[in-house]
């Protein structure tokens, strides 16, 4: 591999400058001649003129030899002079796909692409890390020299792409740094016969019998034939691309983890499992349930607490002429049968409903709890904005059942509740309690994310950036008021950033930090941030660039080039300038 | 290039009322207008000194002797008749400007004719050869100012003691200490005469120009002359002179500036010539 080469060989045509620098050398300055008595009183001769020649001989002096380079500097510069190393890199393709993330996935991967860097930064080697996405792409570090920058750039791998394209990510290490180069792919994919014949290099299997098993459907209800009795289903499924082996264990909580259930079950890539199951002797308690995958390996985001049913508490009483002490005790009451229940937190009392004007009906509904809304959800699959969007096992905590009264268009509801739903023609609603919701944690936050900028993009033209990753940095303005950036959560305590995990303030971020903020709002119960301006102050797209961008891993010396000739036809100038200041011509 | 007879037919003109100054000590010779500082054969007592074996003794003053038994010699005061070597700068620099060439060879006439009407030697120095009594004038006439520069400037004559009169623009590099330790040195009086134009003192160009000197045709300068390179032209022009009149001064001499005209010299310039001649009493009335 050399060490420069031409990016636009045909930009090399322009050696011609030089030619023509020395040609106007040759013939330059046709000033007026002037006779002068002591010449050496005007400075020093900068020139010697040969006698007797019609045409001056070439003058080397200072200025030409300037002009010559910057010339010869911009040659360079048009040709496209790029410089990378000469010593091959170590290519590393680390595969980017969500399945990674599954236990020991992707802490294995970047352990052994760690060891493997280690052992090549100790020969005084580079690493040059790609990611294999759906579309492949450079790490952000691009490539690494010290043990420290490989620390760190291993430490943002953080797969969160749906797929991971191999072969693509390998030619694209192929296209940057040529056939020859040893490419090291860490995959979890079983299927890898693509590569074949095309890394020169290892593939390391970096997960073993382990796999990424996720909750699909958490439901615990009230067995409708068995007064009393509850049963649960349940449904998970194997995202990863290797075959899993997974235990569903549900057990009682509060009861030093009394076993209720176990489920074992042999899931091929992408297979789902599913069981219901009648459960007695724990109506009381929250179960939590697990998924283990090869042994005791727990995957900590599929463990949820699954609450009891919630008794459909509405009553009605048919009263006469209710006075309000009345109707205060009976709203006293009734909040004391709800704290028997333990869902006594928020009791609503409405008055609604005068039938006759006689009878006032009070209905007393249940203030479900703003917290956890379980599976399984009504997703409008067929709205644009619910494309791609699986919300899995996930529970969608702190949903508020206090609603606005219209709502043209749901778009996700859950347990009875509408969890996005749009208002006029392009207002659209999150009933969500960002900091607290685990959905944002959920490979479908970016997707949803992502669907509702492209719905909002075709009106907001300076936004072009559509696909964001969970828990990555996004920089923004607090808007002309410079106001601090306070958001506030259901219970009216302002949130600062700081308080909040990267990724959550990235969630915030993403609904407040944005232009889209005037199109889409969270919950006025659970966020304030409609009442704050916050424009983006950086536009720029996520997509991947491919080669283009790869590009960037040689060093690209043509910015230099022109700023060296840049330089010189500055420094040049400087110093004629100065000589003329000091009449040193 | 001046009109030469015109020139020298008001040169001598000019010159009528006037003769050479007598400076403090003048060249030895047989006899002349002028009573030397030494003594000599004139008739002018000057002072007495014993007799030593070996003088003459004609000269021995025998009443002095008949009354003092001593043997005393009569010193008489010498005679001198003055030799005024004018050299003159026949470089090219010195015909770049009508008005310095007019007046090197108005100076130079002048000058001549003043020693003339006192009895003295004119001696012109010029392209390296000497031109005395009758050849004077001539060679002046045939002087042509295009020489290489300093080489064209006669070196000294190493007979009798002169008064040495140097014309010259003085624009050298380097050198003029040297110069001045030479044409001092075995001279009764040295006076470097420099002649300078307008133009030289204060240059009015402005603009790109390929700078040539004129004594040099292998040193060309390209500049743009602007009002800083003016300013700086100056100060060293100034440096050179300050440092022409310290040599000078080192060496008993004083360096006389003038300012020339771009153009010929007329009858005004020249008599303001005559005047910085008086007035540096080189020259003096009749």
């Amino acid at each position: 591999m050399t060490n420069l080469f031409f990016a636009a060989p045909a930009g090399l045509a322009a050696l011609a400058a030089l030619g023509a620098v020395i040609v106007l050398y040759l013939y330059r300055r046709r000033r007026k001649p002037l006779a002068v008595t002591g010449l050496f009183l005007w400075g020093r001769p900068r020139q010697q003129k040969a006698g007797g020649r019609k045409r001056e001989r070439l003058i080397r002096s200072r200025s030409f030899w300037l002009d010559l380079a910057a010339a010869l500097a911009f040659v360079l510069a048009a040709g496209g002079l790029s410089w990378r190393s000469e010593q091959a890199p170590l290519v590393m393709v680390l595969d980017d796909s969500f399945a990674m993330r599954a236990r020991d996935g992707h802490e294995a991967a970047r352990q052994a692409a760690a060891s493997l860097f280690a052992e090549t930064v100790g020969r005084g080697g580079r690493i040059a890390v790609i990611l294999a996405g759906e579309r492949p792409a450079v790490a952000r570090a691009m490539t690494a020299a010290t043990r420290s920058e490989g620390e760190n750039l291993f430490a943002a791998y953080d797969p969160v792409s749906r797929g991971g394209n191999l072969s693509a990510a390998v030619a694209l290490a192929r296209g940057l740094y040529g056939d020859g180069n040893d490419i090291h792919v860490f995959t979890n994919q079983t299927d890898t016969t693509s590569l074949h014949g095309v890394v020169a290099g290892a593939v390391h299997r970096v997960v073993g019998a382990g796999g990424n098993a996720a909750f699909t459907q958490l439901w615990r209800y009230a067995d409708p034939e068995h007064p009393g009795r509850e049963r649960l289903a349940v449904s998970w499924r194997n995202y990863a691309d290797i075959p899993a082996e997974t235990v569903v264990t549900v057990a009682a909580e509060g009861e030093e983890g009394r076993l209720l259930h176990r489920e074992p079950a042999s899931l091929p890539p992408g297979g789902t499992g599913s069981f219901e199951v009648e459960i007695a002797g724990a109506a009381d308690a929250a179960w939590r349930i697990e998924i283990a995958t090869s042994g005791n390996d727990v995957i900590a985001e599929d463990s949820f607490a699954v609450l009891p049913p919630q008794p459909k508490a509405v009553v009605t009483y048919a009263v006469d002429g209710l006075s309000p002490a009345a109707e205060r005790s009976v709203a006293l009451a009734l909040d004391a049968a709800g704290a028997k229940r333990g869902v006594a937190a928020d009791l609503l009392v409405t008055h609604s409903d005068r039938d006759d004007g006689q009878t006032l009906v009070i209905r007393v509904a249940e203030a479900v709890r703003p917290g956890v809304v379980t599976p399984p959800y009504t997703v409008d699959y067929a709205a644009q904005l619910c494309r791609d969007v699986d919300l899995s096992g996930v529970a969608w905590v702190a949903a508020s059942p206090d609603v606005p009264e219209r709502i043209d268009e749901v778009y996700i509801a859950g347990g009875g509740v509408p969890l996005l739903w749009r208002t006029g023609r392009e207002r659209f609603f999150l009933n969500m309690a960002i900091e607290a919701s685990p959905v944002v944690n959920d490979p479908a936050w970016p997707v949803l994310w992502t669907n509702l900028a492209k719905h909002c993009l075709e009106r907001l033209p300076g936004l072009r950036r559509t696909l964001y990753r969970p828990g990555e940095p996004i920089r923004f303005n607090h808007g002309p008021e410079r106001q601090a950036l306070q958001l506030r959560d259901d219970r009216g305590d302002a949130v600062a950033f700081s308080s909040l995990t990267p990724r959550k303030a990235g969630a915030y971020a993403l609904l407040a930090g944005t232009e889209i903020a005037g199109q889409i709002a969270v919950a006025p119960l659970y966020g304030g941030a409609s009442d704050t301006t916050i424009l983006c102050d950086k536009t720029e797209t996520l997509r991947l660039k491919g080669r283009a961008e790869g590009e960037a891993l040689a060093l690209d010396l043509r910015a230099w080039c022109l700023a060296a000739a840049l330089l010189l036809l500055f420094v040049n100038w400087r110093l004629a300038r100065a000589d003329a200041e000091r009449g040193d011509a | 290039m001046p009109d030469r007879d015109g020139l020298f037919h008001s040169a001598r003109a000019l010159a009528r009322p006037y003769r050479l100054a007598p400076p403090q000590a003048w060249a030895r010779g047989a006899a002349g207008a002028f009573a030397g500082r030494r003594d000599g054969q004139s008739v002018d007592f000057h002072d007495y000194r014993q007799y030593q074996p070996g003088d003459d003794l004609r000269r021995v003053d025998w009443r002095a002797y008949a009354r003092s038994r001593q043997m005393h010699l009569r010193l008489f005061r010498e005679e001198v008749s003055p030799v005024v070597e004018v050299h003159l700068d026949t470089s090219a620099s010195m015909g770049a400007y009508a008005g310095k060439e007019s007046a090197a060879l108005f100076a130079a006439t002048f000058l001549a004719e003043a020693t003339l009407a006192a009895e003295g030697r004119p001696v012109l120095c010029a392209d390296g050869e000497w031109h005395a009594g009758g050849a004077f004038f001539p060679a002046l006439a045939r002087c042509r100012f295009d020489g290489p520069g300093r080489s064209r400037i006669s070196a000294p004559s190493a007979g009798v003691a002169p008064l040495r009169i140097l014309v010259s623009d003085f624009l050298w590099e380097e050198g003029g200490a040297a110069r001045f330790e030479r044409d001092a040195s075995g001279s009764l009086g040295f006076v470097p005469v420099a002649l300078l134009s307008q133009t030289e003192i204060d240059p009015a160009w402005r603009g790109a120009y390929r700078l040539q000197d004129v004594e040099d045709a292998n040193a060309v300068s390209d500049m743009t002359i602007d009002a800083a390179a003016v300013a700086a032209y100056k100060a060293r022009l100034r440096q050179h002179r300050e440092a022409l009149e310290r040599s000078a001064r080192r060496h008993g001499c004083g360096l006389l500036w003038w300012e020339t005209p771009d153009g010929e010299c007329g009858r005004s310039e020249m008599e303001a010539l005559i005047a910085f001649f008086v007035r540096e009493r080189l020259v003096t009335l009749r």
